[in-house]
C-alpha cells in the first residue's frame, strides 16, 4: 500500500515538473523561431508595408515578385553561388588541414612542438581584430589574387583553424595509441596511419568541423565585405543582403532585402535539417573534449 | 642498422612538417603577418593614401581618448551581460534536454537554428523587430498592455545595450547549449542512477553531480565564450552602428571605424593600429586572469 | 640538427606547403576567375572597348540603365559601358581600395571626397584636356569650378551636370491645418509648432522626425545654422569654431524632451523616416531636393505636402544655404581607355542626356544653358525645390583628422535627450579640430584656408588664401 501511495505522489510531481519543463522549452522555442518566421513571411510583403511596420506578421498579400527581383536584379543567384564556393572550400580546407595538424600534434614529438601549438592557441585569443584585414588586403593585391574569392577563403580558414586543430588534438587523445602501434607493425607509415586509420576514427569530430566551418564561412560578413567591395560579382549573400540597406540618394528596397535574407537563410536551413542528425551526433561526440 | 633507423626517423620528421605546413602557412599569413604589420604604422598618421610621421602622438592619444576607454567599458559590460544570461540559460536547457524528454531532439534542433544564420542577417531582422515606431515588439507589448508608449529599444541609451545583448543571447545560446550537451553525454548514466536512488531531486542532482562533473567542459566553454564576447562587433555594427551617443560602441567597432571609416571623417589607420594592439593586450590579460582563476579553483577542489 | 640544416629544411617545407596549398585552392580560384573574366577592360573576342562606370545613386537607376543600353547599342566608337551601382556608405572606401588594387572603374560618379589626396595618389585625373567647346557650352564647365570640391587651381576633376538644392522644410499640410499653424521661421517657433502638432497628433502623429542613423545633423540642423550665418569653419579667421551651433542643438534637444519627435528617431535610417512622413505620421522634416522623387515615386506620400524655407535662429537669413553640385563624373587616373572613358562622360553630360535626366526630376539644372532648355513642367515636385538666390556652394574647409569624434556625430549626440553636455561637446570640438588643423598643416597634409572680406551671404566673393601656417 505504502509503495503504491508513494508512486502516485511521485507521478503527480512528475507531471508538474514535466509541465514546467515543457512550458519553458516551448516559450524558448517560440522566441527562437519568431524572428525567422517573421523574416520569411516578411519577404512576401510590399516594401511600404514592411517599412511601416506594425503587428501584422502575415503579409496583406503574398508577393512573389520580391524574390524574382532579389534573384535577378539584385544578383542573388550569383551571391548564393559565391557563398557556396566560399563555404565548401573553407570546409574542405579545414577538414584536411585540421585533421593532419591535430593528428601530428597528438602523436608526434618534434622540435618546437609545444611552442608552435602555443602560438596557435595564443592567436586564437589574441588578435588585432578588424585592422588585420587591411594588410591582408594589401598583400592579396600584391599577389594579384584580390579579384578572386581566394583570399576570402584563406583568411576565413586561417582564423578558424586553431579551434579545429584544438578539437582534433583533444579527440585524438581519446583514441588509444595501440591502434597506431598495431598499424605500424602491419607496416603502415605515419601518413598511411593518418589516412587509413585515423580519418575513419575521426569521423564524428570531422562532422562537427565540417558543419562548424561551413557555417562560419557562410556567415562571414565583414571579411567578404572588405574583400569584395571593389567587385560586386564576388559578394556572398551576407554582404549582398546588408548592402541592400544602403541605396544612396533614393530609398532602400526593404522587400528585396527581406527576400534576400530569406534566400540567405533557407539553403543553409535545408542543409541543416537534412544533416541535423549527423551534425548533432558529431558535435556531441567531438565538441569539447580534452 | 643504426643508420637505417636514423634515415627513417628523418623521413618521418619530414612528413611531420609536411603535414603541418598548411596549418603553419595559414598561421603565418593570416595571424602573425597582420600582427607584425600593425606595428609599422604605430608612429604614423596614415589615411589610406599617404603616411605622415607623428612620433609618439598616437600613443599619447590613447591615454586621453575617453571615447576609447568608454568603449572598453562597454565591451566588458556587453560581455558580462551576455555571459550572465547566456551561460545559465544554455546550461539549464542542455541539462533539461539531456533528460530524454519526448521531442528533445526537435527542441535541440530549434534552439540551434539561430547559430546557422549569419549575424549580419539576423541583426537586420532584429533591427526591424526592435523598431520603435510600429515595430513588432512594441506593437505586441502595447497590445498586451505592458507599455503605453513605444520604447525606442535601439535608440535610447537606457535600452540600447540591453537590446544588443538580447540579440547576442538569441544568436549565441544554441551554440553553448550544444557544447554543454556534448559535455553532458560524457557523464555516465550510472552517476544519475545512483543519485536517484539516494533520493536526490532534479535540482539537487544538478548542483551536486552535474555541475561538478561538467567542470572541465564548463571551463573551456566559458573561456571561449568570454573571448568571443570581447571580440564581438559584427552584430553591433549592423544593429546600432555603436550608437546612440556611442552607448553601444565596443573596442573593435571603434577601431573598425578608424580603419575603414564610417563615412564621417578621415581614416586614422595609424591610431587604429595602436588601439588594436591595446585591445589585443586587454583581451590577452582577461584570458590570462581567467586561466589563473580557474587554475586556482582547480587547486582548491 | 644544426641550425643551417633546420633553416634549409624549413624553407623547403614552406615551399612545399605553398605548393600543396595552391593546388588545394585552385579549383575555387578558377571558379571565381570565370566570373570576373570580363574585368580586363578590353575583351579581345568582341573587340569592344569596355568602360566600367560606378555610381552610388540608385534613385536614377531606371533612367541610367535605359540610357546605358541605348548607348551600348548605338554608339559608333565600339564602346561598351558596364554600369554598376555601389553601396553609398562604402563608396569612398571602395574608390580608394579599387584604385590601390588596380580594379578601379574608368569613370565614377562624383562624391565629396578629399580631392587633394585623390589627385595626389592618382585616383583621379584632370579633365581639362578633354573638355570640348560643345561640352563647355552645355555644362558651363569653366564657370562651375569649386576649389577643393571639383577642382584644384586650374585643374577640373569633374564637371557638375546638375545641382541638388539645399535643404528645405518639408511639411504635412493637413497636420499643419489641423493644428492651426504655419511653417516655422525661427527656432522658437519650430519648437512650438512641433509641440502643437504632437498634441493634435493623438499619439499617432508627431511634430518632427530625424533619421538618427543616416546623417541627421547635416540634412537639416547644420543647414539651418548655415542660413543663420553659423558654419563649422570660420572662413574669415581660418579656424574651426562650433560655438554658434549651441542654440540649434538646444532647440533639437528641447523637441526631444517635449516628446515632439517621432519615437525611434535616434535609431532610424532615412527610409523608415521617409515612410513615416509619407504615411502622414510626421508634421515636418528637413531635407534636400532628392525628396521630391522619393515622396512621389519610392514612397508616394498619402498626405498633402509642401515645401518651405528652413527655419533660422531668429527668422532672418544671414548666411548662404549649401547646395550641392552633382551629376558629375570623375575619370580614374588609372584608366587605360581615357579616350573611350571621356566619350562616356561626354554622353552622360550631353544636352540630350541631361535634358531627360533633369526632366525626370533627378536633379536641378546647374548651367544657364540647360536651365533654358528643360521643360520645367515635366519636373514634377522637383520644381518646389527650385534654387533660391540665397543658395551657394561654400569653399571647402580644410580636411583634418581630429583626435576625437567627427563634428557631425558629436553635435548630433549632443542633440539627444540623454546626450553629452552641449557646452563641453562644443569646447572639445573646438579644441580637437583646431589642434588637428595646426598639426595637419605642420605635417603638410593640408593648408589653412582664409577668406579675406568674407561675406556669409556671398561665401565665394572674398579673396581666398591658402596658408602654410
Amino acid at each position: 500500500m505504502a509503495a503504491e501511495g508513494s508512486r502516485v505522489v511521485k507521478s503527480k510531481s512528475y507531471y508538474i515538473s514535466r509541465t514546467v519543463l515543457y512550458t519553458f522549452l516551448v516559450i524558448l522555442a517560440v522566441i527562437t523561431l519568431f524572428p525567422i518566421i517573421y523574416v520569411v513571411l516578411g519577404s512576401f510583403k510590399e516594401n511600404k508595408e514592411l517599412v511601416a511596420g506594425g503587428i501584422n506578421i502575415l503579409p496583406k498579400k503574398f508577393i512573389i515578385d520580391n524574390f524574382v527581383q532579389a534573384w535577378n536584379k539584385a544578383n542573388f543567384a550569383q551571391y548564393t553561388l559565391n557563398s557556396m564556393i566560399i563555404s565548401t572550400s573553407v570546409m574542405g580546407l579545414m577538414l584536411i588541414i585540421s585533421t593532419m595538424a591535430g593528428y601530428v600534434f597528438a602523436r608526434r614529438n618534434f622540435f618546437l612542438k609545444e611552442f608552435l601549438y602555443g602560438v596557435m592557441i595564443i592567436f586564437m585569443f589574441i588578435n588585432v581584430g578588424s585592422i588585420s584585414l587591411r594588410p591582408l588586403f594589401e598583400l592579396s593585391v600584391k599577389l594579384g589574387i584580390n579579384s578572386s574569392l581566394f583570399p576570402v577563403i584563406i583568411i576565413a580558414a586561417g582564423t578558424g583553424q586553431a579551434t579545429y586543430i584544438f578539437l582534433v588534438r583533444g579527440y585524438m587523445s581519446s583514441v588509444p595509441k595501440e591502434l597506431d602501434e598495431a598499424a605500424t607493425i602491419d607496416g603502415c607509415t605515419f601518413f598511411q596511419i593518418y589516412y587509413k586509420i585515423m580519418l575513419p576514427v575521426l569521423k564524428p569530430v570531422m562532422a562537427s568541423i565540417a558543419l562548424l566551418s561551413f557555417r562560419g564561412a557562410w556567415n562571414e560578413y565583414i571579411l567578404p565585405l572588405v574583400f569584395t567591395m571593389t567587385n560586386e560579382k564576388l559578394r556572398p549573400l551576407t554582404v549582398g543582403v546588408v548592402s541592400l540597406r544602403n541605396a544612396g540618394d533614393g530609398a532602400a528596397a526593404w522587400n528585396v532585402m527581406f527576400a534576400g535574407s530569406t534566400i540567405a537563410i533557407v539553403p543553409i536551413l535545408i542543409v541543416y535539417i537534412l544533416a541535423s542528425k549527423h551534425f548533432m551526433g558529431g558535435l556531441t561526440a567531438g565538441a569539447v573534449k580534452g | 642498422m643504426l643508420n637505417k633507423k636514423r634515415t627513417k626517423s628523418k623521413g618521418s620528421n619530414l612528413v611531420t612538417w609536411l603535414m603541418l605546413s598548411p596549418a603553419i602557412f595559414l598561421l603565418v599569413v593570416v595571424s602573425i603577418y597582420p600582427f607584425l604589420w600593425v606595428f609599422q604604422y604605430i608612429m604614423y598618421d596614415y589615411n589610406g593614401f599617404s603616411k605622415y610621421f607623428v612620433g609618439f602622438d598616437n600613443i599619447k592619444r590613447v591615454f586621453s581618448d575617453t571615447l576609447f576607454w568608454q568603449s572598453v567599458i562597454h565591451t566588458f559590460e556587453y560581455a558580462f551581460l551576455k555571459l550572465i544570461f547566456v551561460m545559465p540559460l544554455s546550461l539549464v536547457t542542455a541539462v533539461i534536454l539531456s533528460r530524454k524528454l519526448r521531442g528533445s531532439s526537435l527542441f535541440r534542433g530549434i534552439f540551434f537554428l539561430p547559430t546557422i544564420i549569419s549575424s549580419a542577417v539576423y541583426c537586420l531582422i532584429f533591427y526591424f523587430i526592435f523598431a520603435a515606431y510600429n515595430g513588432v515588439l512594441n506593437s505586441m507589448l502595447h497590445t498586451v498592455g505592458f507599455i503605453d508608449k513605444p520604447i525606442d529599444w535601439l535608440g535610447a541609451p537606457s535600452t540600447a545595450m540591453m537590446a544588443v545583448v538580447i540579440v547576442a543571447i538569441w544568436g549565441g545560446f544554441g551554440n553553448y547549449m550544444i557544447l554543454f550537451s556534448s559535455g553532458l553525454t560524457s557523464i555516465s548514466e550510472d552517476v544519475y542512477e545512483s543519485s536517484k536512488i539516494d533520493g536526490a531531486n532534479g535540482v539537487q542532482t544538478f548542483f551536486k553531480i552535474t555541475l561538478p562533473l561538467l567542470g572541465p567542459v564548463l571551463k573551456v566553454v566559458l573561456m571561449l565564450a568570454i573571448t568571443t564576447a570581447l571580440k564581438d562587433y559584427q552584430s553591433i555594427m549592423v544593429l546600432t552602428g555603436g550608437g546612440p551617443n556611442n552607448r553601444t560602441q565596443v573596442m573593435f567597432s571603434y577601431i573598425y571605424n578608424l580603419c575603414f571609416g564610417n563615412g564621417t571623417s578621415e581614416l586614422q589607420i595609424g591610431y587604429g593600429a595602436v588601439l588594436s594592439v591595446v585591445a589585443a593586450i586587454i583581451v590577452g590579460i582577461v584570458t590570462l586572469i581567467y586561466l589563473k582563476i580557474s587554475k586556482k579553483l582547480d587547486d582548491i577542489n | 640538427m644544426t641550425k643551417k640544416h633546420f633553416l634549409k629544411r624549413m624553407g623547403a617545407f614552406a615551399l612545399v606547403g605553398l605548393m600543396t596549398f595552391s593546388l588545394v585552392g585552385c579549383s575555387s580560384k578558377d571558379n571565381a576567375g570565370d566570373k570576373t573574366g570580363g574585368d580586363d577592360g578590353q575583351s579581345s573576342s568582341s573587340k569592344k572597348t569596355k568602360v566600367v562606370v560606378w555610381s552610388k545613386n540608385s534613385h536614377d537607376l531606371e533612367y541610367m540603365t535605359e540610357k546605358v543600353e541605348e548607348f551600348n547599342k548605338n554608339n559608333t566608337d565600339n564602346i561598351e559601358i558596364e554600369y554598376t551601382v555601389q553601396s553609398s556608405s562604402e563608396y569612398q572606401n571602395l574608390l580608394v581600395m579599387s584604385a590601390t588594387s588596380g580594379q578601379a572603374p574608368d569613370i565614377f560618379a562624383n562624391d565629396v571626397v578629399n580631392l587633394n589626396e585623390y589627385a595626389k595618389s592618382g585616383i583621379i585625373q584632370p579633365l581639362n584636356s578633354f573638355i570640348t567647346e560643345e561640352f563647355a557650352k552645355v555644362t558651363e564647365a569653366y564657370e562651375h569650378k569649386y576649389e577643393g570640391l571639383n577642382s584644384i587651381g586650374e585643374d577640373i576633376y569633374w564637371v557638375p551636370g546638375g545641382m541638388r538644392s539645399g535643404s528645405r522644410l518639408i511639411y504635412n499640410v493637413e497636420l499643419f491645418d489641423k493644428a492651426g499653424v504655419t511653417p516655422p521661421t525661427t527656432l522658437a517657433e519650430t519648437i512650438e509648432v512641433a509641440k502643437k502638432i504632437t498634441e493634435v497628433g493623438d499619439g499617432v502623429a508627431y511634430g518632427t522626425i530625424f533619421p538618427g542613423l543616416s546623417s541627421p545633423f547635416e540634412r537639416w540642423i547644420e543647414r539651418s545654422a548655415e542660413l543663420s550665418g553659423v558654419t563649422p569653419y570660420d572662413y574669415a579667421n581660418g579656424k574651426y569654431d562650433f560655438t554658434g551651433f549651441k542654440p540649434f542643438i538646444e532647440a533639437v534637444r528641447q523637441m526631444f524632451e517635449d516628446g515632439s519627435v517621432l519615437p525611434g528617431s535616434a535609431s532610424m535610417q532615412i527610409d523608415p523616416s521617409r515612410t513615416q512622413f509619407a504615411t502622414g505620421n510626421v508634421g515636418f522634416y528637413g531635407n534636400a531636393s532628392q525628396e521630391a522623387g522619393v515622396l512621389t515615386e519610392q514612397f508616394p506620400a498619402e498626405c498633402e505636402w509642401a515645401v518651405a524655407p528652413l527655419p533660422t535662429l531668429d527668422g532672418e537669413i544671414k548666411g548662404s544655404l549649401t547646395c550641392s553640385p552633382n551629376t558629375g563624373w570623375f575619370m580614374s587616373g588609372k584608366t587605360k581607355n581615357a579616350e573611350a572613358a571621356w566619350k562616356v562622360i561626354e554622353y552622360f553630360q550631353s544636352e540630350e542626356f541631361l535634358k531627360g535626366y533633369i526632366e525626370q526630376g533627378y536633379t536641378l539644372p546647374i548651367s544657364g544653358y540647360m536651365d533654358a532648355i528643360v521643360d520645367k513642367t515635366k519636373m514634377g515636385r522637383l520644381s518646389d525645390f527650385a534654387l533660391e538666390e540665397y543658395e551657394a556652394v561654400y569653399p571647402v574647409a580644410p580636411v583634418v583628422s581630429p583626435a576625437g569624434e567627427a563634428y557631425r556625430v558629436a553635435l548630433w549626440n549632443a542633440c539627444l535627450p540623454d546626450g553629452p553636455d552641449i557646452d563641453k561637446t562644443i569646447e572639445d570640438l573646438n579644441k580637437t579640430y583646431n589642434e588637428a588643423l595646426d598639426k595637419d598643416i605642420s605635417l603638410g597634409k593640408t593648408k589653412r584656408l582664409v577668406v579675406e572680406n568674407y561675406d556669409p551671404l556671398n561665401p565665394n566673393s572674398g579673396t581666398v588664401k591658402y596658408l602654410d601656417k
